[in-house]
């Protein structure tokens, strides 16, 4: 269940040059990393959850990859742990400044550390236990999928909440938390389309040719069901808030539209228009040279869209070399794990 | 393998094996055709109980439109009552048929073909019954005409920024493909049916209605293709059509309706109900036609489980309404006091019945063996549908009685004509839904039998 030593090292080699990084700069460049980290780490576990629930046998190929992501969020905890220990939560969350005399229950300081601390460390044993059951192929895999998809459900929505909303108190919306984990999910399908270019020959190799490439169609026919699902969720969060045009609320928009103005509308193409395009041709479900670059788009749609989120708040600062370089030490972390990871004591250990 | 066909690969007996699913096919045919055949007695009772409601719907309508619409209780500050709801309701139970019929289809999962029928006979009759409400809530139902653009001499048209426009819209292309959806499953069935009537009157009608259909491969070619087709233009149909209906509420500026979960939460309430509708429906019928053979426990452990998920998404859009609200308090003064009154105010009762009957009741189905009892299935589906009836009255009537003014809150009690009517509805429903058992084959028969092949 625990990282190997080299894999710890690694974190905490990561999460020093990132704590290094961010000492330089003063801003919200390690918030961005988080969030972005948070999905990717979570989403392929939720694929495979889905999945295992729903008696999917398209997972199989991709299921000891897509477990080997788990101990990110070990390292995105690690990082929640920085954050909190540089006191950049006092620095951007306008609730959780020194001497504030704002007072809230849920916007307390020490309730926010305590409860995040605690969801990213249910999520990371969750995830463990479910991986060790599913990959021995258990009874216990559907039980603990359930459990893996509450735990997910619950920590995406409070980080939804407590990492992005709460810098916009009293603006809310209802479909934020939904919004957070169907995100997540389609992160997760965009690492198994990478992943299978990446790998593409050695799946062939170790599966049987037929079965893997009926697998590959599968998922990637899910992942074109999912970038029209999440431009749903997009559109119903977006034609509420625009249509009621109520000022506290739309200014959420109308905010984003002034800073950044027809930029933002790059955020549907990247994550809907262009996936659903090269998608829908059955010929480039299944060509690997392509789908490792929708995979790839949808991850830097999912940055870019979280820059918006971000990048326009006043308390949150984003130095572009200072926000770029520590996502590519999280990203280096995130790829060298994945690389490195073997689950073969835990497939065969009783 | 499920339980419901043959093992017709077991053992290296390929003769035998055929020879058992050519008699299990001609069997079921007889088992299904045989719930078709002359109606018992107890037919005839339910359908007089079907038609007495009808009676009953009628009667009040007909009140309502000589005495005018204030026959009805609606009126300042809930000008939006049983009627609005019962029409949310019906098009929620609209919902699941496709969903069963066009996504469980292109996902492949088999237990659909149990279902699929009913549920989208289902479909096709609940749209008919909610489509009569806008209409009875117009009043005087005489100036329906108004409702659609046609070129007029005051150049008046109908406002396309409305939802409720795009309703008409939403709703009636639903409606039209659900039907011609259902009507081509059909067609193969129909055309057993020409076969196995002897009656000449049935032998002509069912002969048209299967369109000359003789089951050659060409035929079969052409039918898969157009029945994907379908299924595939169908599919965001289901998300679309109530997510519209949602935002018939969405878009207004009332606390408790403008909400931006309010699509998603929607559609998965409606798919809620509607399995709660098939279950309801699906059990006895099963029972009084013979079925057990061909509808498994085990295709309703799956439908249950598909009840348990849509339930828990159901329970956590309650949960994040009410934690938000709760969240933003004195930030936002009308969310915080519209969610205070739904949980402690004058209708209390009705949204407590809902969390009970749409958020713990089904908590049960965590338990494989009560998933699996179908007496237990039965007796959950009716207080779901009857916690669903109750989150739209709390949607709509609550969030109108408390409004943003104190002077204009005000409590709405149902009249008895709207309850006639909303009685009314129910066996319009169940009128329809009783002849189509003696029709149609309830279970499609070629679709199962291609699960033989």
């Amino acid at each position: 269940m625990f990282p190997k030593m080299q894999v710890l090292i690694a974190f905490l080699a990561g999460a020093v040059v990132i704590g290094g990084l961010e000492l330089t700069f003063e801003g919200g460049s390690l918030l961005y990393c988080m969030l972005f980290f948070a999905a990717v780490s979570m989403g392929p576990i939720a694929v495979v959850a889905g999945a295992d629930i729903s008696g999917g046998k398209w997972i199989k190929p991709y299921k000891e990859t897509m477990f080997s992501v788990r101990h990110m969020i070990l390292f995105v905890l690690i990082l929640f742990l920085v954050f909190i220990g540089l006191k950049r939560h006092e620095l951007i969350y306008f609730w959780a400044e020194e001497g504030t005399e704002f007072h809230h229950t849920w916007l307390e300081k020490n309730f926010y550390i305590l409860r995040n601390v605690l969801l990213l460390a249910i999520s990371w044993v969750v995830a463990n236990v479910y991986a060790k059951a599913s990959l021995q192929e258990k009874d216990s895999k559907a039980f603990w999928a359930i459990m893996w998809v509450f735990s997910f459900v619950i920590t995406q929505t409070i980080i939804a909440f407590d990492w992005v909303m709460s810098l916009e108190f009293p603006w809310i919306s209802t479909l934020f938390g939904a919004y957070f984990f169907v995100e997540a999910f389609y992160c997760g399908l965009a690492f198994a389309a990478i992943y299978t270019s990446l790998r593409y020959q050695h799946l062939l190799e170790v599966h049987d040719e037929k079965t893997f490439k009926k697998s590959m169609m599968d998922m990637m026919t899910m992942f074109f069901g999912f970038s029209i699902f999440w431009a749903y969720q997009f559109f119903s969060q977006y034609i509420v808030i625009w249509y009621g045009n109520i000022p506290e609320e739309v200014s959420y928009f109308t905010r984003r539209l002034d800073e950044f103005g027809g930029w933002l509308y790059i955020i549907p193409v990247i994550l809907f228009v262009t996936p659903f395009w090269i998608l829908i041709s059955r010929k480039m479900k299944a060509n690997p040279k392509v789908i490792i670059w929708v995979g790839l788009l949808v991850w830097a749609g999912i940055l870019v869209e979280r820059f918006f989120m971000l990048g326009t708040h006043h308390d949150i600062h984003l130095s572009p070399i200072i926000t770029t370089a520590e996502v590519l030490v999280a990203a280096g972390v995130f790829f060298w794990v994945v690389k490195n990871q073997d689950d073969t004591a835990l497939r065969t250990d009783p | 393998m499920s339980s419901h066909a043959p093992n017709v690969n077991a053992e290296n007996a390929p003769e035998r094996d055929q020879t058992y699913a050519y008699n299990y096919k001609e069997q079921m045919e007889q088992d299904v055709f045989a719930a078709i055949s002359k109606p018992k007695p107890m037919f005839f009772v339910a359908l007089l109980i079907s038609l007495g409601c009808v009676g009953i719907g009628a009667y009040s309508w007909t009140q309502q439109i000589v005495y005018g619409l204030g026959e009805a209780g609606i009126t300042n500050p809930v000008g939006w009552g049983v009627y609005i709801t019962d029409f949310v309701f019906w098009v929620g139970i609209a919902h699941s048929g496709t969903l069963i019929s066009a996504i469980l289809f292109l996902f492949r999962a088999q237990f659909r073909n149990r279902f699929n029928r009913t549920a989208e006979a289902m479909t096709v009759f609940a749209v008919l019954t909610a489509g009569l409400f806008p209409l009875i809530h117009l009043g005087r139902v005489w100036f329906a005409y108004w409702l659609f653009p046609y070129p007029n001499q005051r150049l008046l048209w109908v406002n396309f920024k409305s939802p409720l426009v795009w309703d008409v819209f939403a709703v009636s292309t639903y409606l039209t493909v659900s039907v011609v959806f259902w009507y081509i499953g059909l067609v193969p069935d129909l055309a057993i049916a020409r076969r196995i009537k002897e009656s000449k009157l049935q032998k002509t009608i069912y002969g048209i209605f299967s369109l000359g259909w003789t089951g050659t491969f060409k035929e079969w070619q052409h039918y898969n293709q157009l029945y994907k087709f379908l299924a595939a233009l169908a599919t965001p149909l289901v998300l679309s059509v109530h997510s519209v209906v949602s935002w018939d509420f969405a878009m207004g500026v009332v606390y408790g309706w403008h909400t931006t979960i309010f699509a998603p939460y929607f559609v998965a309430g409606a798919i809620f109900s509607g399995c709660a509708m098939v279950i309801t429906l699906m059990v006895p019928m099963r029972k009084i036609f013979s079925l057990e053979k061909y509808i498994t426990v085990d295709d309703f452990e799956k439908l249950a489980k598909l009840l348990m998920l849509t339930g828990l998404i159901v329970s956590y859009a309650y949960i994040i309404e009410l934690a938000l609200a709760m969240y933003v308090g004195h930030g936002n003064i009308y969310e915080y006091e519209q969610f205070m009154y739904r949980m402690t105010g004058d209708y209390a009762w009705a949204y407590w019945i809902m969390i009970g009957c749409n958020v713990i009741s089904p908590l049960a189905l965590f338990i494989r063996g009560l998933r699996r009892n179908l007496l237990f299935l039965f007796f959950l589906s009716i207080p779901i549908n009857i916690g669903m009836w109750f989150e739209r009255f709390n949607i709509i009537v609550i969030s109108l009685a408390k409004d943003f003014d104190p002077y204009s809150f005000g409590y709405y009690t149902p009249s008895m004509i709207e309850w006639g009517i909303t009685i009314g509805s129910f066996g319009w429903f169940f009128t329809f839904f009783l002849l189509f058992t003696k029709t149609i084959p309830v279970i499609p028969v070629t679709e199962l039998k291609e699960e033989v092949e």
